[in-house]
């Protein structure tokens, strides 16, 4: 099988000089005088023809780093790769735009540093002047653009040829909102045309429509790689992660009350009782929690529950008192609670509920249960956010 | 090197029209100074060196002959000065393309001859046009004038892509050429002549390449005796000689150079 763009086990390094002169010491009498610095460790994939592929990750992932490697303004310190076609890139719009030129003698500029031929930029030279709707603009100096023109004109001159591989930095869209839209719908149309798309981004619902595959990049290093959900998931995940370890894990610390009452079980079943830990958008799940109230417990006694995303964002709290359901009352002044939450409308995540014995005002927790029930929800539908709320379209 | 010159042309061309562009926006008269430049130029060392100082050179000279030997020499001598300087700093310059744009470095260093070549050119043309008039033209060997310009291109390519390369990891190698052009401007027959000279410094300006480059150029354009073949091949040589070392230097630098940038 051919591919698009193959890389082997490509990687880059950096010497850091602490200046010149330890550069020409060690260039001179061989003396050691650099900090290695590796901003991509070795990687290799392969992404075949018309397929769009994500690259997700922290700030200093190494992203801009592979992006330039493939698009040839750097060179990798080991492996090699290999690109099959004209390759536009999106690194920077505007690069190289010279101020006192005129608009079409900066494309004409542009096209050649492509390596493309006077008669290829005339060709399309019209088209793309239409697109960044600079009108007469053109002929005036770049210098007097307003900075939504001069992206307008970038934006127009980066993807204005017949590239077939287009390398594109986060900038997906610029301008105002009409434009934007002109924007992806060139890029959405690049890509039905059978163009291959490297794409690099923070916006992680853009990188889940657009492309096939992503790979998440962590310090360097490859951590995921796979289905461009998938991987944003396990990087959504690993953010939620990595934000728990910091220090507000204080709320977690058994502080109520835990002579009157306390939480004794908790679980969260599909209708048919089976333990739920993958669910689907649209399925209903049964909550059922009980809890000891011991006899000096004044008041009726509660429960609640909370349900979080793994981030600790909460997405709703329900307590039996506010809905005016008495507990079952069990033996040994055990009390049982249940609920079932129908169709829940969750999108992609993971979530986890926690219950509480609290008394009839739900002011006073006194108890939170140790052990959360964590579940993942995978949606309907691929846009981000945390529920799809009851709606209907109107004609 | 040449490969790569020659299937980047156009972006060459592109290049060298920007930088001529770039030197008259914004002016009145425009491309007009390249030919406006010559001429001033020559007027004043006319005035100076035949009018105010009397310098002579030969025996039955006229007092328009020296200005005219002195200005033969200037013309290649201000293009290769011009390109080295420039060139010093033409990667740093256009970091912003190199650092976003996949494009063969060399043609920056390239561009940069190329266009002090055409105002050289312009310079000579001027410079012929005076000489047509003054009634010292030489017309004979003007065909020589090519291959000349050539051999310089070469060296000043090659110069360029050196020092360019260089300067990317030490600063400091602007301010050694520009020591290095006003040393060399004395070691060279440009404001004086050869035949006054006695040995040791003879010597010095037979080790000179640029002795030699400035003889053919008296030769064919104001009859100056012809130059030596050795000096001739020696400044061949060294065309050669600085060319692949400019190129070899790039590219085994390329790599850095893009990460420093």
């Amino acid at each position: 099988m051919k591919y698009a763009i193959s890389a082997e086990n490509i990687s880059k390094s950096y010497r850091l000089y602490s200046g010149p002169r330890a550069m020409l010491k060690e260039f001179l009498f061989n003396v050691h005088g650099h900090q290695l610095y590796t901003a991509l460790r070795p990687l290799s994939f392969q992404i075949p023809f018309g397929e769009a592929f994500g690259i997700i990750g922290n700030n200093g992932a190494g992203k801009s780093t592979l992006l330039k490697l493939l698009a040839g303004t750097c060179i990798p310190t080991t492996g090699s790769f290999n690109l099959r076609g004209r390759i536009g890139a999106l690194l920077e719009l505007g690069v190289g735009f010279h101020p006192d030129h005129t608009g079409r003698e900066n494309i004409y500029f542009n096209g050649a540093i492509l390596g493309l031929t006077r008669e290829e930029v005339e060709e399309r030279i019209e088209s793309i002047i239409a697109f960044s709707e600079l009108k007469e603009f053109i002929d005036e100096p770049v210098k007097t653009y307003s900075s939504g023109m001069y992206l307008r004109l970038g934006f127009s001159v980066a993807t204005g040829f017949d590239f077939s591989i287009l390398i594109i930095d986060e900038a997906l869209a610029v301008g105002d909102q009409k434009f934007q839209k002109k924007c992806t719908d060139r890029i959405l149309e690049f890509k039905e045309n059978g163009g291959t798309i490297l794409f690099c981004s923070h916006n992680l619902h853009q990188v889940k429509l657009l492309c096939e595959n992503a790979l998440w990049l962590h310090e360097g290093k490859s951590m995921f790689k796979g289905p461009a959900r998938e991987t944003v998931e396990a990087y959504q995940s690993f953010l939620r992660k990595s934000k728990d370890q910091t220090p507000d894990t204080a709320g977690k610390t058994p502080g109520p009350d835990r002579q009157l009452c306390w939480i004794e079980k908790l679980s969260v079943t599909d209708m048919d009782g089976n333990p739920v830990i993958s669910a689907k958008s649209g399925d209903s799940l049964l909550v059922e929690a009980e809890a000891y109230f011991s006899p000096d417990f004044s008041g009726e006694p509660g429960l609640g529950f909370i349900l979080k995303r793994s981030d600790d964002l909460v997405i709703c709290s329900l307590s039996s008192h506010e809905s005016n359901t008495p507990l079952t009352r069990l033996k040994n002044n055990r009390y049982k609670g249940r609920l079932v939450f129908e169709n829940i409308p969750l999108m992609d995540g993971e979530y986890s509920l926690t219950a509480v014995a609290v008394d009839s005002y739900a002011i006073q927790v006194y108890d939170l249960s140790e052990t959360d029930c964590s579940f993942t929800v995978k949606g309907a539908s691929p846009y981000p956010g945390i529920v799809t709320l009851p709606h209907r379209w109107i004609e | 090197m040449i490969v790569n010159i020659l299937k980047s042309r156009r972006l060459v061309s592109e290049l060298v029209l920007r930088d001529i562009r770039n030197r008259y926006t914004g002016s009145v008269l425009g491309f007009f100074w390249s030919v406006l430049n010559p001429l001033i130029q020559l007027a004043l060392y006319t005035t100076v060196f035949s009018i105010v100082l009397k310098v002579r050179i030969g025996p039955d000279a006229s007092p328009g002959l020296f200005a005219i030997y002195l200005f033969c020499g200037l013309l290649p001598w201000m293009a290769i000065q011009e390109s080295a300087t420039r060139a010093a700093n033409c990667f740093i310059e256009n970091s912003n393309i190199i650092k976003k744009l996949s494009f063969p470095l060399e043609t920056l260093p390239f561009s940069m001859a190329i266009s002090s070549l055409i105002h050289q050119v312009l310079g000579t043309l001027v410079f012929l046009v005076i000489l047509a008039i003054t009634g010292n033209a030489h017309f004979r060997l003007i065909i020589i004038f090519l291959p000349l310009l050539f051999s310089q291109c070469l060296f000043m390519y090659g110069l360029g892509m050196l020092i360019a390369s260089i300067q990317t990891f030490f600063r400091d190698v602007i301010h050694v050429v520009g020591v290095a052009f006003q040393a060399l401007f004395w070691a060279t027959p440009i404001i004086y002549s050869k035949d006054k000279l006695v040995d040791p410094f003879t010597t010095v300006l037979n080790l000179n390449p640029f002795t030699h480059l400035l003889e053919a150029y008296r030769w064919i354009l104001i009859g100056d005796p012809a130059p030596s073949l050795t000096g001739i091949l020696y400044w061949s040589a060294c065309c050669v000689i600085i060319y692949f070392l400019g190129g070899i230097v790039l590219r085994r630098c390329k790599p850095v150079i893009l990460d420093l940038i």
